[in-house]
């Protein structure tokens, strides 16, 4: 049985696509409620960000439900860097009874990097436990206490995968965990290196991993080489070959290179053995995704 | 007044030859083992007995007979340096000078310097 | 040990404003190791304190003192009765300590009391232990995950881990990066396959100020009531 039509597009075996959309930075509603409309039908669900980088922003929850008004399936991000146990459960439920079933449950980036690096942190959970938290809600009835939730709420669980983080070898092992902590569905870090990628993939499908859980890879679109500099140096956890930035560095057109240089990648991303999907995160250039997933010919 | 701590092997020759060529009469030599065994109370206490200046006169980086004696010393001249300024005097008031035993010009330029420090500011202020 | 860090000179000498005798007192237990409490440190606080009052004329009369520990009162006698400020150069604990040993006094912290860690060559020193009251070292190779993962993740690394640092600093290991290799190493890896669930935060500091009473040096409160003839 599916609780969204994300779970039941991944459980027929279908090629799923996700596309992220950045919540706005105040009550910009009319805006957000533009970019819904604009993106609506190119992609199966849409995962709004929980104060990404650690910036204030409209909650996930609320811009959440304004995409659902909107006619989108939201997946709902939700981290542990902002919110204790109590607050997780709250949330989720309220999140559930207003409609949302996807929730990806991410510890969050360090409040170093965001607009309140002063700001003190919860993580009362960790990622793997605020899976291990919701599946007990959802599965058991119960909230982690033990205490009976007469109607619990209804959820299709998601996780962080980053393959281009180090341990290397551990990174399967904790995409693992995840699984074991209750984790449906997988979503990775932004791929661009795929040949990490690949032996990321070989590993979790050894393992037998990609039977147990939907693994959606990320991509990203670029509009010059300075944003893949910046990517390869600046942001943590990720993997930039020389090669894609001397790829964007010699283009006569950066934008359209960086578009065709994304849709290639969802194509070979779609025949890697293990991927159920690609997520794509345009960062303050979401009005490329229609173009992007009809170019891959992956458009839902 | 300035008081010069001076390293017994390099900072207290030094002081001596550039004393008898004369001129240097507000200077105070106070002989140390070496440049980095004077204590910052020390210091501070001789900012209270009257120093208006604080020089430690210790070897040269690379020659220092206790090793890294002379480069604690210059650390903890620049810390010194930060502390009595936020006590009330005015900046430039410790400084540290690193020269070898035959080097007395190198020690009156220091002290000449620290003269120098001492007279935009004036006395204690 | 306890590792705390110099109070800027600035912010000690605002907080002397009205006093008139001032002990600055030292501790030759963790903040002495630390190099910012001991015995030296509280002469040097002395006669910055002694050196400002004289040209600004405050009219301090300022002295220091050094004892063997401050968070133990039986270390405290020389301080019996003193009704001026201390600046202590303890950590925060032996500032408490003192305040309720000299009710009269008002006592200021010449120091901030950082964390439990230990030297890192010479002259630095890094966190190692965050008190959380439940250990959980036998699984994490000896390296805290709680103390040294700037968000005390219990289920291995985030994905901000490259290159064994942590994406918060350049300058900081990540914890988990090393606990990952260590178990590696001693072949201990399956450690890590199962899930830690949620912890229970309540021997940390959730509870309040925590009571550790031993049970054979501590009396017990009915002992104790009846002792003290309640």
């Amino acid at each position: 049985m599916s609780v969204s039509r994300l779970q039941e597009v991944l459980d027929s075996g279908r090629f799923a696509v996700t596309a992220e959309i950045g919540p706005p930075r105040s009550c910009e509603t009319e805006r957000l409620r533009e970019t819904a409309r604009a993106l609506k039908g190119s992609a199966h669900a849409f995962n709004l960000t929980d104060n990404q980088a650690a910036n204030v922003r409209m909650s996930s929850i609320a811009s959440s439900v304004i995409c659902l008004q909107e006619g989108l399936e939201p997946v709902m991000q939700m981290t542990c860097r902002d919110r204790n146990r109590i607050a997780i459960q709250s949330d989720v439920i309220g999140a559930s009874a207003l409609g949302i079933r996807n929730v990806l449950c991410i510890s969050g980036d360090h409040q170093m990097f965001g607009d309140h690096p002063q700001a003190k942190n919860v993580y009362d959970l960790d990622s793997i436990q605020e899976l291990m938290v919701l599946r007990r809600m959802r599965d058991d009835g119960t909230n982690w206490s033990g205490e009976a939730l007469p109607q619990p709420p209804q959820l299709y669980l998601g996780a962080a995968a980053n393959p281009f983080a180090d341990p290397f070898e551990f990174r399967v092992t904790r995409l693992a965990k995840k699984i074991d902590a209750g984790a449906q569905f997988v979503q990775t870090q932004c791929v661009l290196d795929i040949e990490r990628f690949k032996r990321f993939m070989r590993l979790a499908v050894e393992k037998g991993l990609h039977e147990r859980v939907h693994i959606i890879a990320g991509v990203i679109p670029m509009r010059s080489h300075k944003a893949a500099l910046f990517m390869k140096n600046k942001v943590a956890g990720m993997s930039v070959p020389d090669s894609v930035v001397e790829r964007l560095r010699r283009a006569s057109d950066p934008r359209e290179e960086g578009i065709r240089l994304c849709v290639e990648t969802m194509q070979d991303l779609g025949s890697i053995r293990g991927v159920h999907g690609v997520h794509i995160t345009a960062i303050a250039w979401e009005d490329i995704i229609p173009r992007l997933v009809t170019e891959a010919g992956i458009r839902p | 007044m300035i008081v010069c701590y001076c390293c017994s092997r390099s900072g207290v020759p030094a002081a001596l030859s550039a004393l008898e060529e004369g001129g240097l009469d507000d200077v105070i030599v106070r002989e140390v083992p070496c440049a980095g065994s004077v204590e910052r109370w020390e210091v501070l206490r001789s900012f209270r007995q009257g120093a208006e200046g604080v020089l430690i006169v210790g070897c040269l980086l690379e020659n220092c007979a206790h090793h890294y004696g002379s480069e604690v010393a210059a650390r903890r001249a620049v810390l010194l340096e930060r502390t009595v300024q936020d006590a009330g005097l005015s900046k430039g008031r410790v400084a540290m000078v690193h020269l070898a035993e035959h080097q007395p010009l190198r020690f009156r330029r220091a002290v000449e310097e620290m003269r120098a420090v001492i007279g935009t500011a004036g006395g204690q202020a | 040990m306890i590792i705390a860090e110099k109070k800027p000179l600035p912010e000690v000498l605002g907080m002397l404003e009205g006093s008139s005798e001032v002990l600055v007192l030292g501790c030759r237990s963790c903040t002495a190791i630390c190099l910012v409490g001991g015995e030296r440190e509280a002469m040097e606080t002395c006669e910055a304190l002694a050196l400002h009052s004289e040209i600004k004329d405050k009219g301090w009369k300022v002295r220091s003192l050094t004892v063997e520990r401050a968070c133990e009162r039986e270390f405290l006698t020389p301080l019996n009765g003193f009704k001026g400020t201390v600046v202590s150069m303890a950590c925060g604990v032996g500032a408490q300590v003192v305040q309720e040993h000299c009710p009269d006094a008002r006592v200021v912290p010449g120091v901030n009391t950082s964390n439990m860690g230990a030297p890192e060559g010479t002259g630095t020193f890094v966190e190692r232990c965050a008190g959380c009251g439940d250990c959980i070292l036998h699984l994490t190779a000896g390296i805290c995950p709680i103390a040294r993962c700037a968000k005390s993740l219990l289920n291995g690394p985030c994905g901000g881990s490259q290159n064994g640092r942590c994406e918060v600093s350049p300058d900081t290991p990540c914890a988990w990066d090393q606990i990952v290799k260590a178990l590696e190493r001693q072949g201990r890896l399956d450690l890590l396959d199962a899930n830690i669930p949620p912890r229970d935060w309540r021997p940390s500091r959730n509870g309040g100020p925590r009571r550790i009473v031993n049970a054979e040096a501590s009396p017990g409160d009915a002992q104790r009531r009846w002792r003290e003839g309640e």
